[in-house]
């Protein structure tokens, strides 16, 4: 499994990575009926501070803070990868606050008519990944500011 | 970073903040981070193709789909940005020439001829034959011979390039292929070279920018020469600046844009209705209030106060005290129609090439200017009964101004002292080093910059070092709102040297005070008259324009006017220093020949620098470095 890096030396702030993860995002909700009406989030944020541009991604810690607290067991690991299982999680947003890097955030779907609560995080393209394809925000980084491990 | 540095103006942002209104602060914010490529000018967007991204680190693409690198594509976005501008400005001036034309015609049932001198000075001007001919038949043909710069098809420069530069700048540009002949067939030709597959020199297409620009320039002298005409040319008043003009029991109505057609119809029905809107329960009367360029236009011609420069626009509606906002063209915030849906607020386009979405059009041509003017002034009226008191939050601060030195008055002043010669007073002090030089300081507000703080803290230094300081445009709204321009700031900001020049020519003016240290020229297009008075010092000295201790400055540079107007500058011969880096930083050779290579084709160049105050200590160099080359007083040579 390969791991991403980014240096915010190389980032222009052109949002290429955003637009990258949310349109695989879209996609894979299109087709499946239970997420149709899922609100789609990027999970690789580019930020701002001062007039330097850093995208924040998931690191996939070894001992993530975001598995350990999650009180449901909706986060584990594969193959090093640390992932949301949706079936599990009730969105109390707990992993978005253990978080040290600011990547977890909450999106919203409709069931039943209710609105719910779903938590939102890089899976490191795991279905690309098994088809020998890299992670799209990679892919789509003009400048390779993002690079793989 | 604040928002303002007028921190009067903080109570408004905040206000906004409670009411849940956006302003320009809280947009930017929200559009953060800003997409790299595009500062840097290397995102095409020419063809379908793409859009290409170059990749300025080098891992990615280095050529666009097409083959074009990140110099062609800068250069490219550069030189159409110069074209916009050139188009903007030089609109404005042909429409002030339509105007003078029907004037001449008698046609016209909204404007006449104000200064009727002035006509005469530029029919001379121009090579026009006076003799025999009455004012109209010389109106008709001045406005002809103007419109002609904007249609020539003979070979020869602009008119009003060539009657109003030095003779050597003159024969320089045309040895360069950049004395223009036809200002719209200029800006027709950017957009036709830049086309895919068209122009792929970036030397050639920076050139074509520099003619173009020099078009922006054709067109500033037509706008400022033709506007003196039909308005009167400006002589120095007295007036205030900053929010608190703004009055509590007045039908307040801004006027925002830049062209004088409208606002000087507004300010004429205004007289006649003060009784109903003082009836309608506004003791005061009716007070029209200026923004932008449009602001400067009727401040210096009819001393009509300024609120407002460009980035703090929408806090004039913040108020909760302004019953309408009346706009022409450009620099217009279109989102002043949502900010006004939020209060009483009218906001009036007037322009059929600039109408905003949940904005009332009244088109204000010649044929019902003046009624569809009363229309306007009445709804503002009736809008002044629906004011919610619980909104109204006016800052108290205002700052006394005295304007309007137009190239005519600084000359009409100094003939006092030396009626033979008007010039040689300011000679001699620039000569004897009691004005070591001076700065023109033009250009915009940029959110990206705290408003208006770079001015200050330029002006504020290089008047200590004893530098006379010219203002248009926004540059100049920052210096009126922050008490720059009136005699107190002399007193507290020159240096001893200028000091004393400014208050013998107070004297002279019939004044107990000292004149301004920062004279306010105008509106944007305006910087034709700085240009005028550097032109007529360089003549009077028998020296080219470069060679006066004179430099540009746009500390806080937005808009692509002023890009325009930067390069005409660096044109001419002067050093323009920006505030901030234009979008050329994807190709190390435009950058290149921006700041430097431009110097030895054409004596002007741009120096690029973020922080006033070291921004300051360059242009104190330079100044310093041109009077050395002159032979005269130099601290360079001191410290040798």
């Amino acid at each position: 499994m390969k791991f991403i890096t980014a240096d915010s030396a190389y980032c222009l702030g052109c949002k290429g990575c955003e637009l990258a993860c949310t349109s695989r995002k879209a996609s894979i909700y299109a087709v499946d009926e239970a997420r149709i009406n899922r609100t789609v989030v990027p999970n690789i944020i580019v930020t701002q501070s001062q007039d330097m541009k850093i995208p924040a991604h998931c690191r996939h810690c070894q001992e993530a803070f975001c598995l350990q607290l999650c009180p449901t067991k909706a986060i584990t690991q594969e193959k090093k990868v640390v992932v949301i299982n949706d079936d599990k999680c009730t969105g109390c947003g707990i992993c978005e606050q253990g978080c040290p890097y600011g990547v977890i955030t909450m999106a919203f779907y409709t069931k039943d008519q209710k609105i719910k609560k779903i938590a939102n995080k890089c899976d490191m393209c795991m279905d690309r990944q098994s088809k020998d394809e890299d992670p799209l925000c990679y892919t789509a980084c003009p400048t390779k500011a993002i690079s793989l491990l | 970073m604040g928002n303002c540095h007028n921190l009067s103006n903080q109570c408004l942002i905040n206000k906004a903040e409670d009411e849940n209104i956006d302003l320009v602060w809280h947009r930017y914010e929200k559009m953060l981070p800003l997409c790299g490529f595009g500062e840097k000018g290397i995102c095409c967007r020419i063809c379908m193709k793409g859009p290409c991204r170059i990749d300025p680190f080098g891992n990615g693409p280095q050529e666009g789909i097409c083959g074009a690198n990140a110099d062609t594509i800068v250069a490219r976005n550069l030189v159409r940005m110069i074209a916009a501008g050139t188009a903007a400005h030089s609109s404005h001036g042909k429409e002030i020439a339509k105007t003078l034309m029907q004037v001449g015609k008698k046609t016209s049932k909204s404007y006449a001829i104000k200064d009727s001198e002035k006509l005469r000075a530029i029919a001379k001007k121009m090579n026009i034959s006076i003799e025999g001919k009455d004012i109209y038949q010389i109106a008709e043909q001045v406005a002809y011979e103007s419109l002609k710069d904007y249609s020539r098809i003979e070979e020869e420069p602009c008119t009003w390039l060539s009657n109003s530069i030095t003779p050597p700048r003159l024969e320089k540009l045309e040895g360069l292929g950049v004395a223009l002949n036809n200002i719209e067939s200029s800006v027709a030709d950017i957009m036709s070279r830049t086309h895919l597959g068209t122009d792929a020199d970036p030397i050639n297409l920076l050139l074509a920018g520099m003619r173009c620009a020099i078009g922006d320039y054709t067109g500033m002298q037509i706008s400022t020469n033709l506007s003196d005409v039909l308005f009167g040319t400006p002589e120095p008043v007295i007036s205030e600046a900053n929010l608190g003009v703004i009055k509590k029991d007045a039908v307040n109505i801004a006027v925002h844009g830049h062209n004088p057609l409208l606002s000087e119809i507004i300010v004429d029905v205004v007289d006649e209705m003060q009784q109903e809107a003082r009836a309608a329960g506004a003791t005061a009367g009716i007070n029209i209030v200026g923004v932008c360029c449009t602001g400067n236009e009727v401040l210096l011609r009819r001393g009509i106060p300024m609120a407002s420069n460009y980035l703090s626009q929408e806090l004039t509606i913040l108020t909760g005290a302004l019953e309408a906002m009346v706009v022409d063209v450009q620099c217009i915030m279109p989102s002043l129609a949502k900010i006004a849906s939020c209060y009483h607020t009218k906001l009036f386009t007037t322009m059929p090439e600039a109408k905003i979405p949940g904005a009332d059009h009244f088109e204000l041509h010649d044929e019902n200017a003046v009624e569809n003017a009363r229309k306007i002034v009445k709804q503002s009226i009736e809008a002044y009964k629906r004011r919610d008191p619980n909104k109204i939050l006016i800052p108290e601060e205002k700052s006394q101004i005295i304007a309007g030195f137009s190239t005519e008055s600084i000359t009409n002043l100094l003939s006092k002292i030396d009626s033979e010669k008007p010039l040689r007073p300011l000679i001699d002090n620039i000569v004897n080093g009691n004005i070591r030089g001076v700065v023109l300081f033009a250009g915009c507000n940029n959110v990206k910059i705290t408003q208006d703080y770079n001015f200050v803290h330029m002006a504020k230094k290089l008047l200590e070092n004893n530098i006379l300081i010219l203002a248009t445009g926004c540059g100049a709204g920052a210096f009126a709102k922050n008490s720059l321009m009136n005699s107190e700031a002399t007193n507290k900001y020159a240096g001893e040297s200028l000091k004393a020049v400014l208050t013998m020519l107070g004297k002279e003016a019939g004044l107990d005070a000292p004149l301004p240290p920062i004279f306010h020229m105008g509106s944007c297009v305006d910087n034709s008259r700085a240009v005028d008075l550097a032109v007529n010092l360089a003549n009077e000295l028998n020296i080219d324009l470069y060679q006066l201790p004179v430099v540009a400055s746009a500390p806080e540079v937005m808009s692509e006017k002023a890009i325009a107007i930067g390069t005409w500058a660096a044109g001419l011969g002067m050093p323009v220093h920006i505030g901030l880096m234009p979008p050329v930083g994807g190709s190390p050779l435009v950058a290149e020949v921006l700041t430097s290579g431009l110097k030895d084709i054409v004596d002007g160049y741009f120096i690029v620098e973020k922080d006033p105050l070291e921004a300051a200590s360059k242009i104190i160099h330079v100044i310093e470095e041109k009077r050395a080359a002159l032979n005269v007083t130099s601290t360079l040579e001191e410290e040798k």
